[in-house]
């Protein structure tokens, strides 16, 4: 029962006691004209849900700020009626919220505020849902809505459980179906703008011994595509068969594989000099850069995030293993107490050796990193710190590889007009 | 337009239906144009174009100050006055909502409002434009109701969007673009927002189609409800503008119509005759119509030189008053009693058919006769009358057919020698016989006329009035009408000469009058009598009702007893005093009755709406209440279900029938309305092709209609169905391992509640798979209307068969596996 069922049914009540009581019988007529909305409501809310199944789709790769579709398909199986004015409540919630849900157990009052508030309050104020209206949902005719979904900051978000509603057609009995089916969304860190530096900096670092052999061997590059020949081109790339059927000469082209690894140790200290946007700048390049790297790179990925605690993501440069770095950068958190050492040097073994250490990091690189200085270090650091390319976030040098403000329609326009 | 527009203006016209409804019943008319500014005013000024929107604070304050006035009014006020205080309350508050921006729970208090002030309405009592106006109100609620779902709805997701993106160009907008990475300062709950908000906010007619459905159920709860529920007929609270204050019944008679008589159809009184001394207590049917007498109207007054008939009120004095005496007993009489109910009325005055008397039942204390009127009473002078129903019993005289007198004996006005004859008592008859004869010379030249060529051929005093009512009743001299406007009036002179030389086309006043004048022109003592002739005999009630188009005027003629013998009168119709005769000369009326036109259609339910929503109950005499029963019963009494009728009634004294019997029909009928509803309205999104042959669409008719109540009762109808009989296997099979589906459960739920049972099982993934398939083939076969093929038939029987041999294993050995 809605709260507007329950004032229709007090209503309702007095109608029909006033009228026995007092014998007015146009009162009976009203309390008869009044019952029947009720059942009804009740009846045609149960038949519409009874056959109601729905499913969401969210996108694979979710960033902070910036807004994405949320896909709801409501299904009418088997229903004899078309439902109407279904209402669905996704619930959004910061996983830590859920945490702290699950292990506080709320006492008796709490419940029974909640209970109450639940009861009267409108659904207005509850932002905590998304709330989403399915208008009529035709029986073998999915009805799909989307909304578009913000979030503020990275981390890992639940969507779900969800429960479908309905009143229609008086909103005086409403009911509802829970869908339990949750999804964890890992928000990764919002994306700023890479400049030109950071591309010819990767384009022109060294690569690992191992890519060399690969590049050296007799390996021939990938078909790609059909295009016109150009001056230039060498002639044993003429594709004859094709060049007949259109008439112009035309070669084939050949996709350079781009295997070069790559690695990246993210240092999120916090301490003196070292605040936390800092850290989140750090996060937000490594996930802009890990969203720009193209799909023709192929070779080895790692990625140590050392914050709170150290974590390592490493393995091909495919679409998993960037979901799994953007989750690692979702969730990882500032800290002061990592051991780089000992990141470093299992950084350097998911990669080709040879392959160039990049630091970026709050602070200035540590003496224990440092080649240039003298001090003792274990053999494996040592083997390796030639490698390390640290970064200082507030340096000058981070600066001219990355903005945190993205490219956006009017900042393109703005520079366009300046030159 | 959008569906909150629609939802405004259907708001306004429910406000504007309620407001009416209160002006109608209470006299408060001034509502009506305070809703109507207030309605429409806001629609436009605050709704549309936003120009002003009162505050919440302003709001709460103005409703203070209403209520603080409402208070004062109420306090000092009799019930009916703290009603209206109320009622006008509540009118204020709506007007000061409609001034505020609307949203779901503004509207839902506007329509709160509204139903309570219907509420108020209904204790009022409405006649039938109110009626009208009821049902109206129903009809527009429910609409507004349907609109008022799909706006919170919208509303909720506009202002849940308004919220997100308020709090995402708080973000979006920081200072630096630093700002937008420090996060953990921000709200960081996810902002939803609906990107297709328009498409929510259209109006769609669609949703409205199901009203039909609800008025139809509404209708059945209704008839359900009001037959079930105890009624009576004594409203709570005494009507404002209820006409109650007169019976119908002028008690003056002015000539003067030059438009059309009107006549109403309320009911006046309901009357039944029951036989005396016969063995049977059934009411009876007259032979002919009754006429229920009145009032004597024996006061020739002139006004303007005009002709004017009064109740000689000024000659009635306390003394005038005395107890009903029994009724003549005489040769060829038999006696009934006459049950009479009166409607609410605030006049004293009773009807009866004469002869009269007193029965056993009578209250001789409270019933008066009136010489000087010769009018039943229900009290002395300057008695408060009771505002309430009234009921009465006398006895009168019938003949041995039943066929009421034609006169009645008569009583002299003076108390204390009521049994003399009019010839001692000289001034009453100069008083009876008084009239100017110059004002009509005509009317007097007939009647000498007639008078003349009776004497000529011997008649008496009766023949006489037998010619002067022939006179009237034929039609080649007269015509019935109670249209003046299709007459020729000559204003300047009286309107019985005027009746009588010229236009010779009236009603019943214009005859009995004329009638009255001529016989008096003829020094024989008449007065003009008003009261009702006939009413609707109901043959299922055995009753008279009698309404206001009803009544009637005729004249009453002193006859001396050889008069009366002359005039072949039976002996109980007179004394040795003499009698009044009753002499009809208006013509019957033009049968009307050739088809129900608007106004008839209109009288009817009006009508139907007096007599049996405010009216009084239908079964007589008694105090019982309406029952489904009892109207089922006495629908059925030809088929003799007297006998039925007790046993149930003793069945409803005891209780549990009184509840299960409404509930099996209302579970009945709701079922058959549903299906109906389903088939003829609901037709939209449901594409199901229906079985080709009669019966099976029969069948899937009443199931469908009895599946909205109850889906496992829908399977049970259509249970036999060959196309799923795999599926009835597999619940056969499941229901012997003790596996049943829950009515809450979907087929679905119930097979993965299955897998899940038998998660343990050596054949778990068989069970989970056979299950599976089968409810998919079911649900393609009940509700996407598939065939299937034989081979698949085959395959899922083969698979029931396996599934058959593997749950033979026992639960405590494969759980011990």
């Amino acid at each position: 029962m809605t709260p507007e069922g329950w004032v229709f049914l007090i209503i309702l009540f007095f109608i029909g006691i006033g009228a026995v009581l007092r014998n007015v019988n146009l009162l009976i007529l009203a309390t008869g004209i009044l019952v029947a909305p009720l059942i009804f409501n009740w009846r045609v809310c149960v038949a519409n849900l009874r056959s109601i199944s729905a499913r969401r789709v969210v996108p694979e790769r979710v960033h902070a700020l910036s807004p994405i579709n949320v896909t709801w398909t409501c299904e009418n199986i088997g229903g004899r009626l078309a439902a109407r004015n279904v209402v669905l409540r996704d619930r959004l919630t910061d996983d830590r919220d859920v945490q702290a849900e699950s292990t506080s157990k709320p006492t008796l009052r709490q419940v029974l505020i909640e209970q109450a508030d639940a009861l009267f309050r409108s659904t207005i104020d509850d932002n905590e849902f998304a709330h989403i209206c399915f208008k009529t949902v035709k029986t073998s005719d999915p009805d799909v809505v989307t909304y578009q979904c913000f979030f503020p900051g990275r981390g890992k978000y639940q969507l779900g459980p969800a429960v479908l509603e309905t009143s229609f057609p008086f909103g005086l009995v409403a009911c509802r179906i829970p869908i339990e089916d949750c999804e964890t969304v890992f928000v990764a860190p919002p994306l700023g703008q890479l400049h030109p530096t950071w591309e010819r900096r990767i384009n022109s670092m060294e690569t690992g011994g191992q890519s060399r052999m690969r590049r050296r061997g007799l390996e021939h590059d990938e078909f790609y595509a059909m295009r016109k020949w150009r001056s230039g081109d060498s002639p044993k790339d003429i594709h004859w068969r094709s060049t007949a059927r259109r008439g112009v000469p035309m070669v084939k082209q050949y996709d350079e594989p781009n295997d070069r690894d790559f690695a990246m140790l993210l240092d999120l200290y916090v301490g003196e000099g070292a605040p936390r946007i800092q850290c989140e700048t750090i996060l937000s390049f490594a996930a802009t850069a890990l969203e720009q790297t193209g799909s023709d790179v192929q070779g080895q990925f790692a990625l140590a995030v050392c914050g709170q605690e150290t974590e390592h993501v490493a393995g091909r440069q495919n679409h998993v293993t960037r979901a799994a770095a953007m989750q690692c950068l979702a969730t990882a958190q500032e800290g002061s107490e990592a051991d780089l050492e000992l990141a470093l040097i299992e950084l350097a073994s998911k990669v080709s050796s040879g392959t160039p250490l990049y630091c970026f990091s709050t602070r200035d690189i540590p003496a224990v990193l440092d080649s240039g200085q003298p001090n003792e270090t274990s053999p494996a650091l040592k083997s390796i710190q030639h490698l390390i390319r640290w970064v200082h976030v507030g340096s000058s040098e981070f600066n001219e590889l990355f903005s945190s403000q993205p490219i956006t329609a009017s900042s393109t326009a703005t520079e366009e007009a300046t030159a | 337009m959008t569906n909150g527009r629609i939802l405004q203006l259907t708001l306004v016209a429910l406000a504007l239906i309620a407001a009416a409804m209160l002006a109608v019943s209470t006299g408060l008319y001034f509502l009506i144009p305070i809703v109507l500014v207030a309605g429409v005013g806001s629609f436009f000024v605050t709704d549309t174009l936003e120009w002003l929107s009162i505050e919440g604070w302003v709001a709460n304050l103005a409703s203070v100050a209403i209520l603080s006035f409402a208070v004062m009014e109420f306090y000092p006020a009799d019930s009916a006055g703290k009603l209206m205080a109320i009622a006008k309350l509540l009118v204020y508050l709506q007007a000061v909502l409609f001034f505020q921006m609307k949203t779901p729970r503004l509207n839902w208090q506007i329509m709160v409002l509204s139903l309570l002030q219907v509420v108020i309405t209904t204790i009022f009592s409405i006649e039938f434009e109110g009626g009208v106006l009821f049902l109206l109100f129903f009809l527009v609620a429910g609409i507004a109701l349907v609109l008022q779902n799909g706006f919170v709805g919208e509303h909720a997701i506009e202002q849940r969007n308004e919220s997100s993106e308020e709090a995402r160009n708080l973000i979006e907008e920081g200072e630096s673009p630093e700002s937008r990475l420090a996060w953990w300062k921000n709200d960081t709950k996810p902002q939803p927002t609906v990107t297709s908000l328009e498409a929510i906010r259209k109006f769609r007619i669609a949703p409205l189609a199901i009203l039909p459905g609800v008025v139809l159920l509404a209708s059945l709860f209704t008839f359900v409800v009001f037959l079930t529920a105890p009624r009576n007929v004594d409203p709570w609270f005494s009507p404002i503008t209820y006409q109650v204050s007169s019976t119908g019944i002028s008690q003056q008679v002015e000539l003067e119509e030059t438009g059309r008589v009107d006549s109403s159809s309320r009911r006046i009184f309901e009357a039944q005759f029951h036989p005396v001394g016969s063995s049977s207590d059934d009411p009876i049917q007259l032979n002919e119509l009754p006429y229920f007498r009145g009032i004597a109207l024996s006061n020739l007054t002139y006004k303007d030189g005009k002709t004017q008939w009064n109740a000689p009120y000024e000659r009635i004095y306390a003394n005038t008053y005395q107890a009903i005496q029994p009724v003549r007993r005489g040769k060829g009489a038999r006696f009934a009693t006459l049950d009479v109910t009166m409607e609410k009325t605030r006049e004293p005055l009773l009807y009866t058919v004469m002869p009269t008397g007193v029965s056993e039942n009578t209250l001789r204390s409270q019933l008066k006769f009136c010489h000087e009127i010769s009018a039943f009473t229900r009290c002395r002078e300057n008695e408060d009358i009771d505002f309430s129903p009234y009921k009465y019993e006398l006895m009168v005289s019938l003949s041995q057919t039943n066929t009421p007198g034609r006169a009645w004996p008569y009583i002299a006005n003076t108390i204390n020698t009521p049994f003399r004859p009019m010839s001692q008592d000289p001034a009453q008859e100069r008083w009876l016989t008084r009239m100017d004869r110059k004002v009509y010379p005509t009317l007097v030249a007939i009647a000498d006329r007639i008078a003349k060529k009776n004497r000529e051929s011997g008649g008496g005093r009766a023949d006489l009035v037998r010619a002067l009512e022939n006179h009237f009743l034929d039609p080649e001299n007269y015509s019935y009408t109670l249209d003046y406007n299709q007459v020729q009036r000559d204003l300047k002179i009286d309107p019985n000469e005027d009746f009588v030389a010229n236009f010779k086309s009236g009603h019943c006043v214009a005859f009995a009058s004329a009638m009255t004048l001529m016989l008096r022109s003829q020094g024989i003592p008449a007065r003009l009598v008003v009261g009702f002739h006939g009413g609707d005999y109901s043959t299922l009630h055995k009753s008279y009702v009698v309404r206001g188009n009803d009544a009637h005027a005729w004249v009453e003629v002193y006859l001396t007893e050889e008069d009366c013998a002359q005039g072949n009168l039976a002996a109980w119709e007179y004394s040795p005093c003499g009698a009044w005769l009753r002499a009809d000369p208006t013509p019957p009326r033009p049968d009307t009755d050739d088809g129900i036109g608007t106004e008839g259609a209109i009288e009817l339910a009006r009508s139907v709406w007096q007599d049996y929503v405010l009216g009084m109950e239908s079964k007589k005499g008694t105090t019982e209440n309406a029952s489904l029963t009892s109207a089922i019963v006495e629908f059925l009494g030809d088929f003799n279900m007297e006998r039925l009728s007790s046993r149930l009634e003793t069945s409803r004294n005891r209780g549990w029938l009184a509840i299960l019997q409404p509930m099996f029909f209302v579970s009945l009928l709701v079922a058959g309305i549903i299906g109906l509803l389903r088939m003829l309205i609901l037709k939209a999104g449901y594409e199901e092709e229906l079985p080709e042959t009669t019966v099976g669409k029969i069948r899937r008719f009443f199931a469908d209609a009895i599946g909205l109540i109850s889906s496992d009762l829908r399977e049970w109808v259509i249970g036999q169905d060959s196309e799923t009989a795999f599926y009835t296997r597999l619940t056969d099979i499941l229901e012997s391992h003790e596996l049943v589906r829950e009515s809450t459960q979907t087929h679905r739920e119930f097979a993965s509640e299955v897998a899940s049972e038998y998660r343990e099982h050596p054949s778990s993934s068989l069970i989970s798979r056979v299950t599976t398939e089968v409810t998919e083939a079911f649900n393609r076969v009940r509700f996407g209307r598939q065939e299937l093929s034989p081979d698949e038939l085959r395959g899922l029987d083969s698979q029931l068969g396996e599934i058959e041999q593997a749950l033979k294993l026992a639960r405590k050995d494969w759980q011990k596996v």
